[in-house]
């Protein structure tokens, strides 16, 4: 809108949340191409078909091509996908309809009740993104009793969060149903199995560039190979070439009762984050001093730490491929101050219920934090098992009608509550994705997952110098 | 962009060859008053009057034609009756184009050549149809700051900033100023600007259903019917289109009936055309003639009435296309969605906009380039979508509308005007 925009349609826009069309729009002089194949070499196992486990950047990325959440949130606006509308009909009220026709791969139609049920996974699976939901008034009974019909949600909230919708369009929130087998399916741009995918035209935000896109799973070299001979187009978790936010956000997790007096000053005086992060973490990622990246470090208080006598296990994801390497060097770090840390790595499924459980020392857990502040505030609380904390942290935050105010306040506060946790928190991590000389793609999502649907193979006069 | 009968027209003309512009405000007069004595098709057209009347004709022609008409040119200096009647023609128009230095003047006649069998050797014309025709057009005084043919140059001027991605952009006088209003479309609003960038209204599309099938990269219609001016939108993540007219008292859009498929404008005729369900083109189209079928999916089509007859010019996605004139054609490479035409110079004879065929430049080209002659170029910041033509009162210079993205995803609507050096 221009400046000159009249006031009722301002207000209009900022009710219905109806907002922006696919970022695609934006892509070109001349317009991106429908059609063709890509490979995508995906450095890493086959990836979970869980969204509550599939929440490092390049597997969602990998997730997302056929289970999409309601949205996607970016730096220009939310673009709907699964949702028709969300329209916040009062501060404390938010409702959402679906796309009508919604449909999982295996054919079932996907309702408000799937919706609801698959958010409501959060709380059954305990997983830290239930923090999400904090800010509903009754918790996981509303989320169940949210359902209105086939097509309409809505959610009550105990307090004005205005940053509800956005974070619904976190990837953990992929909407999907039970498939047999342990596996989910939902709703996405691509159907298919995970090898080859075909464009989904029934998918709610337009069918997706490609055609066909065949995912090639590997090793990095192979990826890397591939790419350089123009077998495949695209290549995650390999090399890094494209840039967006860090919002992968990792933690060394404690359990203050084993770990002994002071744990944190002994981390905090053992730890050269920049120093870690330059040597054990793969690049794109930044040291993280506060609870959130871009709060300001704390100053901690001093300490007269007291290590245990027996060891400690430091619990770390197998499947995240830094994490090895930092589990070490920490336990390197803590072992001078007297620690005997014994390093366990389990799968990332493992790695949650044993959060869940609090069935470990040490752990290093990694989320992929919202976009905005606020919500990223109430996830990191709660992997810091400060959740009781959330109904007196949240609600002054949501009380601010400014989205730069909310995001500062946030900020303001995960920088005072940092050392309050049981967590420490140590590096942000972005994706690592590279494109092949012929593929265009919008820029990263606001949480810096890159939507594989708008990747587009340009033809050969839209790369050649222009003119007539 | 479409001409209209709008009181532009008749100032439009300053320089050069100022009667080629004004031919069009007497066209569209002459237009109805030949309807309203409801001839019956074809119809023959005598035009006397040197140089201008062919000019004149084309442009008759093509509007009784968008009428179901069947104009046709009659040769002939005596016996025009016999000669209308040998050539198949029910109605003879008779006209004569006189010229004074500050005006251009028709006058002439319509009747009926259906002749009674039975009434012999008397010559006895039937009493209906027949017409008194005249029209007139002032010629206005210089007003272009630079003579035509002088050295040049464009420059950009920003007009306003439209969030959503745009889908379409034209042109038309709205108020009947003789400057024409700028028109975006895009999926949730069509929007109008003035030249100086204010908003004048938003018409909502939120209350059209959705299409079957939508598109991530949404393209749309946007035609203009003149006389009575109507627009025809069609953005293609909708299942309908409307009608719109501009009501003058309230200064905004008044939905005249729904649309049922997207329509594409030319000259004053519009035709139905396609979108490709889910992708960003158009389906294969059927031009009107003497126009080829374009046989492949397009990115951007554009074509204007032009004193010697239609212009036309597609894109095709990988960023080659064709452009079609009166007595020929050319290949073009090298260009993106943005297509256009419009009389930069003011010569009466409109030149060829296009933009570069790169998906993601970071400055793009925009293109102006004469029918025959060196073309100029300038530089304009983001990505190009539309080019379109905007009429100014007393100039016969067009301005051209430029709506580019840029690096924040907004598309910005921006006015390219020839300066002074």
């Amino acid at each position: 809108m221009s400046p000159a925009v009249p006031r009722s349609r301002l207000t209009f826009s900022a009710l219905t949340l109806a907002l922006t069309l696919p970022a695609a729009g934006a892509l070109g002089a001349s317009r991106p191409h429908f059609g063709g194949t890509a490979t995508l070499a995906y450095a890493g196992a086959a990836a979970p078909t869980d969204p509550l486990l599939a929440d490092p950047p390049a597997v969602a990325a990998l997730l997302q091509l056929t289970a999409s959440s309601l949205c996607r949130a970016d730096a220009q606006g939310t673009t709907l996908e699964l949702a028709r509308a969300l329209v916040q009909d009062s501060p404390t009220q938010l409702s959402i309809v679906l796309a009508p026709g919604l449909r999982a791969s295996a054919g079932a139609p996907l309702t408000a009740l799937d919706v609801a049920t698959a958010w409501a996974r959060t709380f059954t699976e305990a997983s830290p993104y239930r923090a999400l939901f904090a800010p509903l008034r009754g918790g996981e009974r509303a989320l169940r009793g949210a359902a209105r019909g086939r097509e309409r949600l809505s959610l009550p909230l105990a307090f004005p969060w205005p940053d509800l919708a956005r974070s619904l369009c976190h990837p953990a929130l992929a909407v999907t149903v039970p498939a047999g087998f342990g596996a989910r399916r939902g709703v996405g741009p691509f159907v298919g199995s995970k090898g080859a995918l075909l464009a989904s035209r029934a998918f709610p935000a337009g069918r997706p560039f490609l055609d066909r896109l065949e995912v090639a799973v590997g090793d990095e070299r192979t990826a890397a190979r591939q790419l350089g001979l123009g077998r495949a187009q695209l290549s995650l978790n390999g090399e890094a070439q494209v840039e967006g936010p860090l919002r992968f956000a990792t933690y060394l997790l404690f359990r203050p009762g084993r770990v002994g007096k002071d744990f944190r000053t002994s981390v905090e005086q053992a730890l050269d984050r920049a120093d870690l992060v330059r040597l054990f973490v793969r690049a794109p990622a930044a040291p993280m001093p506060a609870l959130l990246p871009g709060a300001v470090e704390p100053s901690h208080a001093p300490g007269l730490p007291e290590p245990p006598e027996g060891p400690l296990s430091l619990v770390y994801d197998t499947t995240l491929d830094s994490q090895r390497g930092v589990a070490e060097r920490l336990a390197l770090k803590l072992h001078d101050r007297g620690y005997d840390v014994r390093l366990l790595g389990v799968s990332r499924a493992q790695l949650r219920e044993r959060w869940a459980k609090g069935d470990y020392d040490l752990m290093l857990h990694a989320v992929l934090l919202p976009s905005e502040d606020g919500p990223a505030l109430a996830v990191a609380l709660t992997l810091a098992g400060q959740e009781a904390l959330l109904p007196r942290e949240l609600p002054p935050i949501g009380a601010l009608p400014d989205l730069t105010a909310r995001d500062a306040l946030a900020l303001e506060r995960a920088s005072a509550l940092s050392d309050l946790g049981a967590a420490v928190p140590l590096y942000v991590q972005g994706v690592r994705l590279k494109l092949g000389p012929n593929v265009v793609l919008p820029p990263l999502d606001a949480l810096g997952v890159p939507d594989l649907s708008n990747a587009s193979l340009a033809l050969e006069g839209q790369l050649l110098t222009g003119g007539r | 962009m479409i001409a209209g009968v709008a009181l532009g027209a008749l100032l439009l003309g300053a320089t050069g060859t100022p009667e080629a512009a004004a031919l069009e405000g007497l066209a569209a007069p002459l237009t109805t008053q030949i309807l309203q004595a409801a001839p019956d098709a074809p119809v023959a057209i005598e035009l006397q009057g040197g140089p201008n009347a062919e000019g004149l004709f084309t442009l008759l022609a093509a509007k009784l034609a968008a009428a179901r008409m069947a104009p046709a040119a009659l040769p002939c200096d005596a016996g025009c009756d016999d000669a209308a009647l040998r050539s198949g023609a029910r109605t003879l128009v008779r006209l004569t184009l006189t010229q004074t230095p500050t005006a251009l003047r028709v006058d002439g006649e319509l009747h009926g050549v259906w002749r009674n069998f039975w009434a012999g050797a008397r010559d006895v014309r039937p009493t209906r149809p027949a017409a008194a025709l005249h029209a007139s057009v002032v010629l206005a005084a210089p007003q272009s700051p630079l003579p035509p043919g002088t050295a040049h140059a464009l420059s950009l001027r920003s007009l306003a900033e439209v969030t959503s991605p745009l889908e379409a952009l034209a042109a038309a006088d709205l108020d009947g100023d003789g400057t024409d209003e700028v028109l975006a479309l895009t999926d949730h609003a069509l929007l109008a600007f003035d030249q100086a960038g204010q908003l004048l209204a938003t018409h909502p599309l939120d209350a059209l259903p959705q299409a079957a099938e939508v598109s991530r990269d949404p393209i749309g219609t946007l035609a203009v019917e003149p006389s009575p001016l109507n627009l025809l939108a069609f953005s293609q993540n909708r299942a309908r289109g409307e009608r719109l007219a501009w009501d003058t008292a309230r200064h905004d859009f008044q939905t005249v009936a729904p649309l049922t498929a997207p329509r594409w404008g030319c000259g004053g005729q519009t035709f139905e055309v396609a979108f490709t369900q889910g992708e960003n083109t158009f389906e294969p189209v059927r031009l009107p003639s003497p126009f080829p079928r374009i046989a492949r999916r397009s990115s951007a089509l554009s074509c204007r009435l032009t004193p010697k007859g239609l212009v036309l010019a597609y894109a095709l996605p990988a960023g080659t296309g064709q452009e079609i004139f009166p007595g020929g054609h050319r290949a073009l490479t090298g260009v993106g969605a943005g297509i256009g035409w419009a009389d930069v110079d003011g010569d009466g004879t409109p030149e060829l906009l296009t933009s570069s065929a790169l998906l993601t430049p970071e400055t793009d080209t925009l293109s102006v380039a004469p029918l025959s002659g060196p073309s100029q170029t300038l530089p304009v910041p983001g990505r190009i979508l539309f080019l379109t033509a905007a009429r100014r009162a007393g100039q016969a210079r067009e301005a051209i509308v430029v709506a580019h993205v840029q690096a924040d995803g907004k598309t910005a609507l921006g006015l390219v005007e020839e300066v002074a050096p």
